[in-house]
């Protein structure tokens, strides 16, 4: 906002945004509180507090864990309780703090932010566009006096020709200009005008932030996202998304993410259910009976981590192949897909967003899983992967799944696990345990060191067998919609602020007032929005240059723009 | 070479900040007021151009921008600032604006070199992108503009502060304010703590300074909602002199705190380094129980040839001029009679990484058999190791900061209590400095002019390249880490200011204060992920 209406202190006390003849202009009546609510969408404090607000909760959000930490299992809440109490913990799950990003006063506060700015913006568009348009005289000697830079000459060639000149050399300077007579027919106007579209700027800056959050937000709601682990010569069925793009389905993803903001998960129905089996499913087998159109198979030819010499990730190198939707159908091309550098096939982006979990992984590994509870000995041999989905224990009702592997277990002195590169020295796999939901056991097994592994009272006996190496490829499959929307944000912002701070709106003011035979005066006024010190010396510039147009002596009149007080706003 | 550029721009950085406060004095025109005024200058210039030719080293030897760390990106954005500095001293031929400037670039060089100046020959997969060099480099010219900003409106506050029209009252008052404020904080804490909430594992002279950092986190709020008259005051602007000399005051303990922190830090990696070599002495040792010349010898024999088989393929690399894949390599390996598993494909700055390494290995490795004297028995060993790790262990816990809970309170505990001396300095001096300080009207329209050039950069490369570039690294626009968010608010505080300029009773003092705030947030930013952690904590 350029200018707020009047000091502070003025009635109404706060800085409206709001012209007058704007929207809701001219109503005196006691105001409802509707109106009252328009008033406050108008007011530029209420965009300050609302950032200032934002601000403060996003910190917050940022102090307070937004998702479960590696290695903690359960939800969010639970680790809320635990950590900060019952009391603190659960004001904090009820205020939402353990998803605040996605609470529902998270999205009021930013529907409020950006209807705020249209409105202010909208307020002010109506008087942009008339400034930006003008077409504006002066025409006494005061309103030339009264300019901030100002000068009259004298010249030796007769009225029409000194406007004449005048107008040519300032379209010369890429003004535009436009003439007039007097209204008393005895003199000449002129006005010029360059960079007026500069007062734009702040409106498609503001604007464009809006477009961004808005874009964002729909991106958020019907984007899709899924993460694939995948194996060499391994080949996943992408589904067919195409049914997101119904309103149906997109209008039951948006109700359950309001429901979800709320913190009531609704029972997904019809369409939710296929997604979710897509959500949740392993994409090398999804369910056969999924009444799903299938649009292409991706196949992972090549994984390759390397490293540098002191262990140091340095790329991470998937070779797919995209494949026709069925069994028969042959490859249509290969592509590497890097860190930086995803596939974009049919609107899916494929991201090399992990490797088999962390360092340097096995394929599966062999596990003799032992219940110490002497009434029911069963010994259980499993052969997992890891990163796996969780495998039942039998009909213990309990079930183990395979968090991490590393060839050469050792321990910093801050007690964190390495990774060291280098032969298999001392293979370890680090598994958990599930009972109903909840974390039983976990820890790491030795494949050299099979009685050193878990405590003396946990409920199972883990020992690691063999087990093959190879990498596993984390792939993040998502889909960006309405992308095109952020990008359009992107380029006004950019469009807006270059406007707002590289172009300068100056106008320049001329009245040639004939003198009698080949003589005229020609008075001369200007008015730059911004950088005030160099359009100074712009304007004496063309003095000399009008002053060129006759050969006759300057005659200083008026006041000289030297002295006049500028600053810089 | 780089130690040394890095001490001579230091050093030089150093004096010529004297040179610019010892100028302060004299009179203008006089002998002694000239040989600084030439002399400042020319010290930073000698400055600038030695961390200049750093800068092109580290660019050569690594073969990309140097922009990748903390230590590079201080240098460099201290290397920006270096640049406003001549191109405001330019514009405003005030000395103090120097002696302003100046102590920004020695204290940027002071923090960059207490990060590891480590050459990193491999950026990870996820820095692996030319939008590093847009969304970093373009960040770091934003905030190098928003720091001279950030003087403009510390010396806009000093300049705009009046004493004649203070009544000695307010004066003591925000005293008052400050010290009831902290110990209401303190109290808050106390009883936080007695109910087992925050700082429990705290104890000893520690947990006084943690009660008061984490009392200061209580007061400020407090203090600023009291204060509030103070800084709206007309008369005198009492409160902007307070809030700038806080903000400079706890900057400059911030840096001194954090240097010393770091200092501490790579103490302690430098004797589990010798912890490590020990260790390899004791790998050394064999069946006989002791470390003889000889069992020595064989282990540094192993060494120098994996030592000479980097060189060979240092050497290799040289004639073929790319990646070595590992059957160009398959003889050298071979012939080596070494058992080393190398990873290939391998370029030339891994390979003279690695190289360095092992050069440094073997002379720790020598150095330390040289301390000990040879033969030495295994129970020599184990006792020393014991002691190294007794050493390890008491750093770590007995440092200048708790171990885990309550680093933060300490954090701030500790530079509050730095701080008192630099605020009651800059206090008294900001009296007798105001003739030196240009006119208001000239700061407030330099500092726009500042503002509007940095806004514009820091709007398209911190946050829209930074979101493109996110977009196609982690397949999300904005994943709201700290470094996001902290960029965003640094972003609203300056359009903040921008908008505050259009409106009255917000501009001159409040617009300077949140010039100033601006880039104390944006130095939160920076510090707060080795905190906070999240997706930019890169190192």
């Amino acid at each position: 906002m350029e200018r707020a209406n009047g000091p502070e202190g003025s009635s109404p006390a706060r800085p409206h945004c709001r012209e007058k003849g704007g929207f809701l202009a001219g109503k005196k009546k006691k105001k409802g509180v509707l109106e009252r609510f328009w008033d406050t969408m108008e007011s530029m404090r209420f965009a300050v507090v609302l950032l200032v607000v934002l601000a403060v909760v996003s910190l917050v959000g940022v102090l307070l864990p937004q998702f479960p930490p590696d290695g903690f299992e359960g939800p969010l809440e639970t680790l809320f309780l635990q950590k900060y109490g019952p009391f603190f913990g659960g004001l904090f799950v009820f205020l939402g703090l353990d998803h605040l990003f996605t609470a529902w006063w998270y999205y009021l506060l930013l529907a409020l932010l950006c209807l705020n700015v249209t409105v202010c913006s909208l307020n002010r568009l109506k008087r942009i566009t008339a400034l930006v348009r003008r077409e504006h005289y002066l025409e006494t000697e005061q309103d030339y006096r009264d300019q901030a830079n100002n000068r009259s000459l004298r010249l030796d060639i007769a009225a029409e020709g000194a406007a004449g000149g005048v107008g040519s050399l300032l379209e010369q300077q890429g003004y535009r200009v436009f003439k007039r007579p007097h209204p008393s027919g005895e003199a000449l106007l002129l006005y010029a005008r360059k960079g007026a579209l500069s007062h734009f700027g702040p409106f498609l800056s503001h604007i464009s932030m809006v477009i961004i959050i808005l874009g964002a937000a729909v991106s958020y709601l019907l984007s899709f996202q899924h993460f694939q682990w995948m194996g060499a010569d391994e080949q996943i069925v992408v589904p067919d998304l195409g049914y997101m793009s119904s309103p149906g389905y997109q209008l039951e993803l948006v109700a359950g993410r309001i429901r979800e903001a709320f913190g009531s998960p609704g029972r997904p129905s019809g369409l939710m259910l296929a997604d979710s089996v897509v959500r949740n499913s392993d994409w090398r087998r999804l369910p056969a009976d999924l009444d799903l159109r299938r649009s292409f198979r991706v196949r992972l030819d090549r994984f390759e981590a390397q490293f540098t010499p002191q262990g140091k990730p340095k790329a991470y190198l998937s070779t797919v192949t995209v494949l026709g939707p069925g069994p028969e159908d042959g490859p249509l091309f290969s592509q590497l897909i890097k860190v930086n550098d995803p596939l974009i096939y049919q609107g899916m982006y494929f991201y090399q967003s992990s490797y088999a979990p962390s360092g340097r992984a096995a394929k599966w590994v062999e596990l003799t899983v032992a219940d110490k509870d002497s009434t029911h000995p069963e010994r259980y041999e499993l052969k997992l992967g890891i990163g796996r989905p969780a495998v039942p224990l039998g009909s213990s009702g309990d079930s183990i799944r395979l968090v991490r592997f590393t060839g050469n277990f050792r321990r910093n002195p801050q007690g964190e696990v390495l990774d060291l590169p280098g032969e298999d020295r001392n293979p370890a796999v680090q598994s958990v345990i599930t009972r109903g939901g909840e974390v039983i056991m976990q820890g790491w097994s030795f494949k050299n060191f099979p009685d050193f592994s878990h405590r003396r009272d946990d409920p199972y006996a883990v020992v690691m067998g063999d087990y093959e190496k190879g990498y596993l490829s984390g792939l993040t499959i998502r889909t960006h919609h309405s992308q095109g929307v952020i990008w359009a944000g992107f380029a006004l912002l950019v469009l807006g602020v270059m406007l707002s701070f590289y172009v300068n709106h100056r106008q320049l003011w001329a009245m040639v007032v004939p003198e009698g035979g080949a003589r005229s005066r020609v008075h001369l006024a200007g008015l730059s929005y911004k950088w005030k010190q160099p359009f100074l010396a712009e304007f004496k510039s063309y003095l000399e240059k009008i002053r060129a147009l006759s050969a006759g002596p300057p005659e200083a009149g008026g006041r000289p723009s030297e002295q006049t007080k500028t600053s810089e706003v | 070479m780089e130690a040394t550029l890095f001490s001579i721009s230091l050093w030089s950085f150093f004096a010529g900040m004297m040179a610019h406060f010892l100028g302060l004095f004299p009179r203008e025109g006089t002998r002694a007021g000239r040989l600084f005024r030439w002399l400042a200058p020319a010290l930073v210039i000698i400055g600038s151009g030695s961390l200049t030719a750093l800068i092109i080293q580290r660019w050569a030897t690594q073969g990309r921008v140097p922009i990748s760390s903390s230590y590079e990106y201080l240098s460099v954005l201290t290397w920006f600032v270096a640049v406003f500095y001549f191109v405001v001293l330019n514009k405003v031929r005030k000395p103090l604006m120097g002696a302003c400037i100046s102590p920004g670039m020695f204290l940027g060089l002071v923090f960059a070199g207490m990060y590891p100046r480590k050459l990193e020959m491999t950026l990870i997969p996820a820095l692996q992108s030319y939008w590093l060099k847009i969304h970093v480099s373009l960040t770091i010219i934003g905030e190098a503009v928003f720091a001279v900003a950030f003087v403009l409106g510390i010396l806009y506050l000093v300049k705009n502060y009046r004493a004649d029209r203070v009544d000695p009252q307010s004066r003591r008052k925000s005293l008052y304010l400050f010290l009831g404020a902290e110990l209401v904080g303190m109290n808050v804490v106390g009883i936080l703590r007695a109910l087992g909430l925050v700082l429990a594992g705290v104890r000893g002279p520690v947990l006084v300074v943690c009660l008061l950092g984490g009392g200061f986190l209580v007061a400020v709020p407090l203090y600023l909602w009291a204060c509030r008259r103070l800084v709206a005051d007309g008369g005198g602007n009492h409160g902007g002199l307070i809030f700038a000399m806080t903000v400079f005051s706890l900057l400059v303990s911030g840096m001194f705190l954090g240097s010393l922190v770091n200092r501490n830090q790579q103490r302690i990696e430098s004797t589990a380094y010798r912890i490590q070599t020990l260790d390899r002495l004791v790998e050394g040792i064999g069946g006989s129980g002791e470390l003889t010349r000889e069992s020595l010898e064989r282990l540094l024999g192993e060494k120098r040839r994996e030592l000479d088989l980097y060189l060979g393929l240092e050497k290799l690399h040289a004639q073929r001029k790319h990646t070595l894949s590992q059957e160009e390599a398959r003889e050298l390996i071979d012939n080596s009679g070494t058992e080393l598993r190398i990873d290939f494909p391998l370029t030339l700055g891994e390979i003279r990484q690695e190289r360095r390494r092992l050069q440094g290995d073997l002379v720790e490795i020598e150095a330390l058999a040289g301390e000990l004297g040879l033969p030495v028995k295994l129970a020599g060993l184990t006792a020393l190791r014991r002691s190294l790790v007794d050493d390890y262990n008491r750093m770590v816990t007995s440092g200048l900061l708790p171990h885990d809970s309550g680093r933060i309170s300490a954090f701030l505990g500790y530079m509050l209590l730095i701080a008192v001396p630099f605020f009651i300095l800059g206090y008294l001096a900001a009296g007798p400095l105001q003739d030196r300080i240009p006119e208001l009207e000239i700061l407030d329209s330099l500092a726009y002019r500042t503002v509007s050039l940095g806004f514009p950069i820091y709007t398209f490369g911190a946050l829209i390249c930074g979101a493109v570039w996110a977009h196609y690294a982690w397949g999300k626009w904005w994943s709201n880490d700290p470094k996001e968010i902290g960029s965003l608010i640094v972003w609203f505080v300056y359009a903040i200011y921008l908008h505050a300029r259009y409106v009255k009773s917000w501009s001159g003092t409040q617009a300077a204060a949140a010039a100033v705030l601006g880039f104390l947030l944006a130095v939160l930013g920076f510090v707060g992920n080795s905190v906070l952690g999240g997706l930019h904590a890169y190192g």
